[in-house]
């Protein structure tokens, strides 16, 4: 069974389409890393699966749950990161921590087992009980984390995580990742650093314009734009037919910095 | 800098200040920011501009009710006394509109770094620090010219320029130990409510805190109707005591000014006259040393910030699962302590008690005995006001949207969370409704079971106050509501509640026509106020979606 599974999904916003006839699966034990130019609708995509956006039409299945008909099973099942940090900024870590747990009902021993590996991988003890408002971007991104990974769920649906994460956070969060991954975990991932997506996906989909307009390996992506041996950057920037773009930016830039 | 382009930029300041205090007040705007800018700038905007006309509203007020009574009701005593007492009772209410209708405006300048960015800019320690202080100039600049100008006018027409002289160095005084006053309160309500001590004590001064800031808010609105009293109460007092009572309040702030006033305008013991300026001359020097402490302290906070930071001992990490319901209360419960806004909830009873009071007293009929009816007009106010209570607790959720959007809450959860939360000020307002009807002469102690009986309504209002709100703002599924800038929710709130929770006085009232007995109205009450916990119960959930 896919982890993630869509279905000709179609989002419009007015006039604007935001996702269209999107379909793509995520197999279980499987890192997604989904790319795309902003604005592309990944967010929009993510927000589909996650039951908080309803989709005009199509199908978008969490293990064979309709995101659509039962998103609260879906949430159930989902360790979420959205890209926005809305915290409770008047609560402390520990507080929050208390919260999800409880909403998602957890034995207090275990949940504080995990709480307590987690802040130590993370070095985030000395933080567990200040106010969310006094934290750092980073700090902020790691409390997110943490409440994501609290109740060891089956699918990590991650939207630019690694944004604010010092360096040893950020690989610790990689390696969360893959381990989450080789136990047979499935994780999501949206991220704009080529880079990760490289090192960490074992595929990817690049969405523009709510189309997916390729999906595959590494090897399958560079074989389809008949480029041997190209970085994800320079792949991702072919395929969304936007490397004039970046070199025409950057001679504007290169003058405008040179007066 | 130049005095014109500072005082240019401090409204820019000004205005970030007013923007980062309206959204502490209104939390739910954070999210809706983004959606209408325009809507929250012109909310700001008309929020500001009512803040100062009912400032200036209440001011005029106070000091036209204070003139008159001091000057030409005679029922109040002497006019020496009348003028002191007159005189004194407005510096003392002058200070708390000051200084409680400004109180979230001041925390907004001290919380909201507003003077983060202006720092950063090449200007110099001096111009930083006069920005900040014409920023602060600006916040209060109406109030301030205000009571600067008014009393010390009525008296300069009624009592003539030396009366006039110390008005307006007593307004002054006041108006700088009130400034004195909120920067300190301000300072330590921003470092308490910032502060993550989770110990019952600190929760228990926040409460206290927030209620009380609150309650005070929203008593100002009321004092110009008390005056009177209050000067009549006064100069009963000291006609009591004689000479030596006027002696002791002439040293006591805000009398002193009242006294020696009265002393200039109508001939008065030498005693008086002596300790009134003794008095006088300290608390001027007091303002003083207020005015020039205030501008410090004022520069230091808004240039540096309150330090909220303190020594955590690191305790060891476990999580205190509970259930899902119990949990969103608790959350609930936390972030209301922690804003002045939230509290307004929990301050409700309080309100409807200050409100209700003069009017039950005056619907005793002629034998002085308090009717049923009297109650039942008393439970229906509770229960508009248990409406509004509901769309206040919804402002709670537009924070935390990231982690809300991760979890497996239902719509269902939400709103039973939600309605366990207004029941709190629902129970309390029916306790506060049986006190007064207790204390104003009830016609038989059974009508005091009306309010008892009534308590479960308190589900049936904010079951059915919350499904009609998640229907209409968000097709089913549970949204955050701000009444601030969604004023037609607040409107349907107070209507849905006043309507389903009539229901069973309507069955109380009719049945007392037809039959005249108490037992029998008293049990109609009790088997509508059944069924209809039954239906919503059974039917309010039917209306959520996921």
């Amino acid at each position: 069974m896919s982890a993630v599974k869509l279905e000709h999904l179609v989002k419009t916003f007015g006039d604007l389409i935001a996702v269209s006839e999107l379909s793509l699966d995520v197999r279980e034990g499987e890192i997604y890393g989904l790319l795309g130019p902003n604005g592309a609708g990944k967010s929009t995509t993510i927000k589909m699966i996650m039951g908080l956006l309803d989709p005009d039409s199509g199908l978008a299945t969490v293990f064979g749950i309709d995101s659509t008909d039962n998103p609260v099973e879906v949430k159930r099942m989902v360790g979420y990161v959205p890209e926005e940090q809305q915290l409770y900024d008047s609560l402390t870590p520990r507080e929050l921590f208390d919260f999800v747990a409880s909403i998602r009902q957890l034995p207090s021993d275990k949940a504080s087992k995990r709480a307590k590996e987690f802040a130590k991988a993370l070095d985030f003890s000395q933080h567990y009980d200040k106010m969310i408002v006094t934290l750092s971007q980073g700090n902020k991104q790691k409390t997110m984390l943490i409440a994501a990974l609290l109740h060891a769920p089956k699918l990590l649906i991650l939207d630019e995580p690694f944004s604010g994460l010092d360096v040893r956070s950020a690989k610790i969060m990689k390696d969360i990742v893959r381990i989450h991954a080789e136990n047979g975990g499935s994780v999501l991932l949206s991220t704009h650093v080529m880079e990760v997506a490289q090192g960490l996906c074992d595929r990817v989909g690049i969405i523009d314009e709510g189309l997916l307009i390729a999906e595959g390996t590494l090897d399958e992506l560079r074989s389809r734009a008949h480029k041997d041996g190209a970085t994800l950057e320079s792949l991702f920037l072919k395929l969304t037919e936007q490397e004039e773009e970046v070199e025409e930016g950057v001679s504007v830039i290169r003058e405008a910095l040179a007066e | 800098m130049k005095f014109s382009e500072c005082w240019k930029l401090a409204g820019v300041v000004a205005r970030e200040s007013r923007f980062q205090a309206f959204l502490e007040m209104n939390p739910s705007n954070l999210a809706r920011i983004k959606e209408n800018p325009e809507k929250i700038s012109r909310s700001i905007k008309s929020s500001s501009r009512i803040s100062y006309i009912m400032t200036s509203m209440i001011l005029s007020m106070i000091a036209i009710i204070a003139l008159a009574a001091s000057a030409f009701d005679v029922s109040l005593g002497n006019p020496g006394p009348r003028l002191a007492v007159g005189f004194a009772v407005y510096l003392a209410l002058s200070f708390v509109v000051v200084f409680f209708l400004n109180l979230t405006s001041t925390t907004g300048l001290i919380s909201s770094g507003v003077m983060s960015l202006p720092a950063t800019l090449p200007l110099s320690k001096a111009d930083l620090e006069q920005l900040s202080f014409m920023t602060f100039a600006r916040v209060f600049f109406a109030p301030v010219i205000l009571s600067l100008t008014i009393f010390p006018i009525g008296s300069l027409i009624i009592f003539g320029p030396l009366v006039s002289l110390i008005a307006l160095v007593a307004c002054a005084s006041t108006v700088s130990i009130a400034i004195g006053a909120l920067i300190g309160i301000s300072k330590w309500f921003h470092k308490k409510s910032h502060s993550s001590d989770e110990s019952r004590s600190s929760a228990f001064v926040r409460i206290a805190a927030s209620l009380g800031i609150v309650i005070g808010m929203i008593s100002v609105y009321g004092l110009s109707s008390y005056l009177p009293g209050m000067i009549l109460f006064i100069t009963q007092l000291s006609s009591v005591w004689g000479e030596t009572a006027f002696s002791i309040l002439s040293l006591i702030f805000p009398f002193s000014y009242g006294f020696l006033a009265a002393s200039i305008a109508f001939p008065t013991s030498s005693s008086v006259l002596l300790t009134s300026t003794i008095g006088t001359g300290f608390y001027t020097l007091i303002a003083i040393v207020a005015y020039r402490r205030s501008g410090k302290s004022l520069r230091e906070v808004t240039i540096s910030g309150v330090s909220t930071s303190q020594i955590i001992s690191e305790r060891e990490i476990a999580i205190d699962s509970t259930t899902p319901l119990r949990a969103m209360i608790r959350k609930d419960l936390k972030l209301a302590t922690r804003n002045i806004g939230s509290a307004f909830v929990f301050a409700i009873p309080i309100f409807l008690v200050i409100m209700l009071f003069p009017m039950i007293q005056n619907w005793k009929d002629d034998a002085g005995f308090l009717r049923s009816i009297t109650t039942l007009a008393a439970v229906e106010y509770a229960n508009l006001f248990g409406g509004i209570s509901l769309v206040s607790i919804l402002m709670f959720d537009t924070q935390g949207a990231s982690i809300h959007e991760g979890l497996p809450i239902s719509s269902r959860l939400v709103l039973q969370s939600k309605t366990s939360i207004v029941l709190v000020p629902y129970v309390l307002s029916m306790v506060a409704i049986d006190l007064i009807v207790l204390i104003n002469n009830p016609i038989t102690p059974l009508i005091l079971l009306i309010p008892i009986i009534q308590i479960p309504c308190g589900y049936i209002v904010g079951m059915a106050v919350g499904g009609t709100v998640f229907r209409m703002r968000g097709g089913g599924r549970a949204v955050a509501v701000n009444v601030a800038s969604d004023q037609a929710m607040g409107l349907v709130s107070a209507a849905v509640g006043a309507i389903v929770g009539i229901a069973p006085l309507v069955g109380y009232g009719a049945v007392m026509l037809f039959t005249g007995m108490q037992i029998a109205s008293l049990l109609s009450q009790a088997i509508i106020v059944a069924i209809l916990v039954a239906v919503v119960w059974k039917y309010v959930p039917k209306l959520l979606k996921d």
